[in-house]
């Protein structure tokens, strides 16, 4: 490993490093050292590495062009492992002790790049070649040569595969007012906000607040700007009201002034602290917000601005001042304005031999430019070199042409400025539009929403000076008051921008770096007819993917407005979207991963079903349920459910039904509200019984169904699906508050309070005469589908209802859910002399299924009462939701798919195989319905199949299906073709019967005994 | 003897996060706690406002957050939507007050038995409010929650009523969180696992 550790290019003193904190570091495999207060970026600089990566398309190298989250070429990937990070911008990424950070996009090595030859080829590559080209010989050369290919390519960094062993947190902040920024305008606007009373959270990208005065070299009160500013810094901390959050980004402005930012909270870390979490996302509600969020250098359009060592001049000036580090040791400086003077002046101080600033202007509004061989009215025509710059060739400017080149000039880097971009994306990110200022050659932000200001650079205030006093006066605004500080700032320079888009003749000049976008792409767009500024943007992918605009946008606009001979507020702009810079989608997860995505519900019972009784769980909404519960022996799962049925139907067998939705329904108004719900009627129902219900949705298909119990003259119990449970109560609460606000009737939902159980099978009635302690049980007493309150465990209440889902003599028995799991223990233990046992999911299924119940395999939202076969069930006597609906022709349209029963053709009987598999015909649910002869195709189609089982009783397959005009069709073959299972190699095709859903005591005997 | 069972079957009696210092958050589930939900049918609030005031000694007006509570601070009427509130009680026999509330507010609100069906967590510890803040939307800091307000919630996803029940020790707040019954052990362990960063102490 080479080691280098000499920093060539760090100056002997300044900046805000901490030099007593040395840091190795390395890129590439070559070790070198930088300090605490460094960032990547900086580390390398002061190394005297620029060449960083490789573009996106041409693989053309590219070295550190900013010092800010705009940086568009200096992507790289740090960290190994789950921890991998790729795309990380080594211009943000602080340095931290033995950083591992590596270049992408290139084979085999950074400085050698095979795919180099790209830019060899640039003129078959243009914009969009990818839409011309690849059309032959045939379609799967696209997608087995030419895809691949471009795809390992072109592209940026690799994700990682492994898991990233950290956890992000989340965090909710509420203020009287965001401020965006900590550059002068906020922390000014925050610290007069923020002495006012109100309530402040001040947020900003980088580690240290405080903008550009921690390296302009402007000075406030004649004291560095920096040491105005960490002087601030620290009285904000220090103050109660106020939220100080550096290392975050405020990257998206949504409705009602909501915003999303991320705090970098360990990304400054070789490891998180532990129990901290990588990144933290943030909520913010505000009441009022100050965009503080400054304005980001353009580039300069002109032929090699790409090369290493081509760098903002403003990103010079900080590295120079904030990091004590120069970019070479003899630069030029290309400019438009006067701000790059600064950068020149302090590189000159700093011993850097600055060997000409070249002017597009006639004049500069600076004295500082007479320290320097100034070249007025020229440009930089065309920047020579490889890996590293060499030379920049420089001409004269003959109005909009170039005139005679004037000297090319041997140099290690070239710094440009090209103007100042304000950071309008947060205001356009709810469809602001920014304005066009002609005075700055630049989008300001436009009128703002109530309670939404923006202040400082953003605006176009370019100085120390004037962005101090424009976060006074926005705080003023806020607070309603007309402010002033003591504090004077003095700044040597103002922007005074004079526009320059593009040296003349360039072709190749890079508008968009990231994405590897020419000049001359924009006019191949315009050409090609992409003439709208959205439609460009896609055509040359400029402004695109993680840049949105930052570096790109005005010279592209500027180029395209130029090309299509309009004005620059005439071709608009494209949209802003968030995130304003790329962050983990770790951050976005939370720590709420893997089996904590959602929550999870438990029954009373899930302990014992799962650690004591073998119970294999699964999921029924968010609930746990036991499916089956598995004994020594069993082969498959049928074999289980197989016996958990015939030992129900054949003894008794215990089900936690607590997931059913409850709900209690209370009020004089009761029994209305009921009616109103439900097909059926409700308000007749005696005390003390139950009726099975079905509500329809507005639009006449069925919502769900349940039994609705009364249990005193105003106060009914309803039972819902598991699925619609919270659909159902939500509906109900819609119709109280916003249909019959006046109905007096309240209700809640009692899912959690109860847990129930069902007791069903022949001897049901025994295990239940020997738990409730003062209830008659006997059929005279207690007959179908009565309720009655009862009396167990020694005293504890408990609810009955002689109802049956499984077709058999059965009760679901509720308790108050703090004792559920001792009820349970003693249906157990007073069952064990009648064989009592549970059962899980699949057994109850399979028994619906042999009763023809429905469930939400077939109430799918698609289906009316009438195509259940429950059509009587719809009241003619009474109103009720989605009535109305039900009387449409399409409801009683010939060839409605109508619920029927499915037999294998023979209905042929059958056990097992030793494998524990029907041996025999096999059905499988959601199998198209086709009719007995034809084609296997949509013409043909007549149904689908909604449930089936192996029913043990039966001794074969049965199903449920919907099959159209199926009512009057019983008796009828029809064939069952799983096109899926048929690719598969499975059995997919079987002929069945079409018969009543009711293949199991169809006269209901067992239930009434 | 039939004893109540913890809606958090999978609790664990340990500390998450830093295993040393202070904790941020002390943690703990309510248990033995009488739970009644009473909503006012329509027109019928002043009543149930008055019921209640003559059976228990709460004084409520339907104001939104505002928590009533009788004179020995033992029974609370936990605001949790319009007109409707959970009636909390401690050491009281099962079903004794959901009968007195039944019968004293019957004929103008719904009175149901939660006891089961809401769990109370209760938090304690200079750093409950981070804690709070990084799952809910909802503001409960200080200058927008305060001691004897309630909230209607959700927590990671999961909806609860958030009670401030006691603020006299600015460094020992009292929150009571009171999720429904199936919710609880995912609630439990997100709080656990959110509130690592704080240190939370599971203290029963």
């Amino acid at each position: 490993m080479t080691v280098n550790i000499d920093n060539p290019f760090r100056t002997v003193k300044g900046g805000l490093i901490d030099r007593e904190n040395p840091f190795d570091f390395g890129f590439d495999g070559v070790l070198m050292q930088g300090y605490r207060g460094d960032t990547l970026a900086s580390a390398l600089l002061a190394n005297g590495i620029h060449l960083t990566a490789r573009s996106f398309k041409y693989h053309r190298p590219r070295g550190i062009m900013t010092a800010g989250s705009e940086e568009p070429n200096a992507l790289v990937t740090i960290r190994s492992g789950g921890r991998r990070e790729p795309n990380t911008r080594a211009t943000m990424q602080e340095l931290y002790d033995g950083l591992e950070a590596v270049s992408q996009n290139r084979w085999p090595s950074l400085g050698f790049d095979v795919l180099g030859i790209n830019d060899w080829v640039s003129r078959f590559l243009p914009a969009g070649f990818y839409y011309k080209t690849f059309m032959g010989p045939h379609k799967s050369w696209w997608y087995n040569l030419y895809e691949p290919f471009i795809r390992r390519a072109a592209g940026l960094g690799k994700a990682g595969y492994q898991r990233d062993p950290d956890h992000y947190g989340k965090m909710h902040g509420h203020c009287d007012v965001l401020v965006v920024g900590a550059g002068p305008t906020g922390l000014t606007a925050a610290r007069a906000l923020a002495e006012a009373g109100k309530k402040v959270i001040l947020a900003d990208e980088n580690p240290q607040l405080g903008g550009q005065c921690l390296w302009n070299g402007d000075q406030v009160d004649d004291q560095p700007a920096s040491e105005w500013a960490a002087r601030v810094t620290a009285a904000l901390k220090a103050m109660p009201n106020v939220r100080v959050l550096s290392r975050t980004t405020v990257f998206g402005a949504y409705d009602s002034l909501t915003f999303g930012a991320v705090e970098r909270v360990c990304d400054h870390m070789a490891e998180p602290v532990e129990n901290l979490p990588q990144q933290r996302f943030w909520f913010i509600t505000a009441q009022s917000v100050v965009y503080a969020t400054g304005a980001i250098e353009r580039p300069l359009v002109m032929d090699g601005n790409d090369r290493p060592g081509v760098m903002m001049a403003a990103a010079a000036h900080k590295y120079l001042n904030q990091f004590a580090v120069v970019p070479g040791k003899r630069v030029a400086i290309a400019t438009n304005n006067d701000s790059a003077y600064a950068a020149a002046a302090d590189l000159a101080a700093n011993s850097v031999d600055v060997a000409a600033v070249i002017d597009v202007r006639k004049a500069a509004g600076t004295e500082l430019a007479s320290q320097f061989d100034t070249k007025f009215g020229a440009c930089v025509h065309e920047v020579r070199g490889g890996t590293k710059i060499k030379s920049a060739a420089i001409a004269s400017l003959s109005g909009d042409a170039l005139g005679n080149t004037l000297e090319t000039l041997a140099i290690d880097a070239l710094l440009m400025s090209g103007g100042w971009t304000p950071n309008v994306h947060l205001m356009c990110h709810k469809g602001g539009k920014p304005v066009w200022n002609e005075a700055l050659a630049a989008m300001v932000p436009g009128e703002l929403p109530a309670n939404e200001y923006a202040a400082g650079s953003v605006t176009g205030a370019g100085t120390t000076a004037t962005c101090i006093d424009q976060g006074l006066d926005i705080a003023g605004k806020i607070l309603g008051e007309s402010l002033s500080i003591s504090e004077r700032a003095y700044s040597r320079v103002e922007w005074n921008v004079e526009a320059f888009w593009k040296t003349p003749g360039s072709k190749r000049g890079f508008v968009e770096f990231q994405n590897d976008a020419t000049a001359k792409d924009i006019d191949l767009a315009v050409q090609e007819g992409y003439k709208s500024v959205e439609h460009m943007k896609r055509y040359t992918t400029l402004g695109m993917a993680t840049d949105q605009g930052k570096m790109a946008n005005i010279n592209g606009l500027a180029l395209l407005s130029k090309a299509r001979q309009q004005a620059i507020p005439e071709v608009g702009t494209t949209t802003y979207r968030p995130p304003f810079t790329p962050f983990g989608i770790g951050a976005v997860a939370g720590h709420r991963i893997g089996k904590r995505f959602v929550p999870t519900r438990y029954t009373s019972t899930h302990r014992w079903a799962e650690n004591k009784a073998g119970a294999v769980m699964t999921d029924a909404g968010l609930w746990k349920r036991a499916q089956w519960f598995h004994q020594e022996g069993d082969k498959s799962w049928i074999e289980s459910c197989n016996r958990e049925v015939l030992n129900t139907r054949n003894k008794v067998g215990l089900n936690d039904v607590s997931t059913l939705g409850k709900i209690d329904i209370q009020g004089p108004d009761a029994g209305e509200f009921l009616n109103r719900l439900y097909t059926n009627g409700f308000a007749k129902l005696p005390v003390g019984k139950a009726r099975y219900g079905m509500m329809l949705r507005e639009d006449g298909s069925v919502m769900d169904d349940g039994t609705t119990s009364r249990l005193s003259e105003n106060h009914y119990y309803m039972t819902t699906t598991t699925a619609a449970a919270g659909a159902v109560i939500s509906h109900m609460e819609y119709y109280h508050q916003a249909i019959w606000p006046s109905l007096k009737v309240q209700f809640t939902s009692v899912t959690d309070q109860w847990s129930a159980f069902a007791v069903a099978g022949p001897r049901s009635r025994d295990v239940l005469r020997k738990v409730i302690e003062d209830l008659d049980l006997s059929h005279e007493a207690f007959p179908f589908m009565a309720v009655a309150d009862c009396t167990v465990l020694g005293g504890k209440t408990a609810r009955l209802f002689r109802i049956s889902f499984s077709g058999e003599l059965a009760y679901e028995i509720a308790v108050d859910a703090r004792y559920g799991q001792q009820l349970w223990d003693a249906l157990m233990a007073a069952g064990e002399e009648f064989g009592i046992a549970p059962y899980g999911l699949e057994a109850l299924n399979v028994m619906r299924i042999e009763k023809g119940h429905v469930t939400h395999a077939e109430l799918d939202g698609r289906v009316s009462i009438a195509d259940t076969g429950l059509g009587k069930m719809a009241s003619t006597k009474k109103d009720f939701i989605g009535r109305v609906a039900t009387t449409r022709p399409a409801y009683g349209e010939k060839g409605r798919e109508q619920l029927v029963g499915l037999r294998p053709v023979g209905a042929p009987t059958y056990g097992l195989t030793s494998e524990g598999q029907p041996d025999g015909p096999i059905m499988r649910a959601g199998t198209i319905v086709y009719g007995k002869d034809g084609a296997l195709d949509w013409q043909n189609m007549q149904g689908w199949v909604s449930s089936v089982c192996y029913s043990p009783m039966l001794q074969g397959m049965i199903g449920l299906a919907f099959v159209a005009d199926g009512h009057s069709r019983l008796g009828e073959t029809v064939r069952l073709h799983s096109h899926l299972h048929e690719q598969r190699g499975e059995s997919h095709a079987v002929e069945v019967e079409l018969v009543s859903g009711h293949f199991f005591d169809p006269e209901n005997e067992r239930l009434l005994q | 003897m039939v004893e109540i069972e913890s809606a958090v079957p999978f609790k664990q009696i340990e500390r998450y996060g830093a295993p040393y210092g202070k904790p941020g958050v002390m943690l703990r589930e309510v248990q033995n706690q009488s739970i009644v939900q009473i909503a006012a049918f329509p027109g019928a609030e002043k009543d149930l406002f008055k019921a209640l005031g003559s059976e228990l000694g709460i004084v409520v007006d339907g104001t939104a957050g505002r928590v009533g509570v009788n004179d020995d601070g033992s029974i609370r009427a936990v605001w949790i939507s319009l007109n409707s509130y959970l009636v909390v009680a401690s050491s009281m026999p099962d079903r004794v007050l959901h009968s007195r509330l039944a019968k004293a507010c019957g004929s103008y609100a719904l009175v149901t038995d939660q006891s089961a069906g809401r769990v109370c967590f209760e938090l304690t510890g200079a750093s409950v409010i981070d804690l709070l803040m990084m799952e809910s939307a909802t503001n409960f800091e200080r200058d927008a929650f305060g001691p004897g307000e309630s909230r209607a919630a959700s927590w990671a996803g999961i909806a609860c009523i958030v009670l401030f029940a006691d603020g006299s020790d600015p460094d020992r707040p009292v929150y009571q969180l009171f999720p429904h019954r199936s919710f609880a052990q995912s609630l439990w362990e997100e709080l656990c696992d959110a509130g690592r960063e704080y240190a939370v102490e599971v203290i029963g």
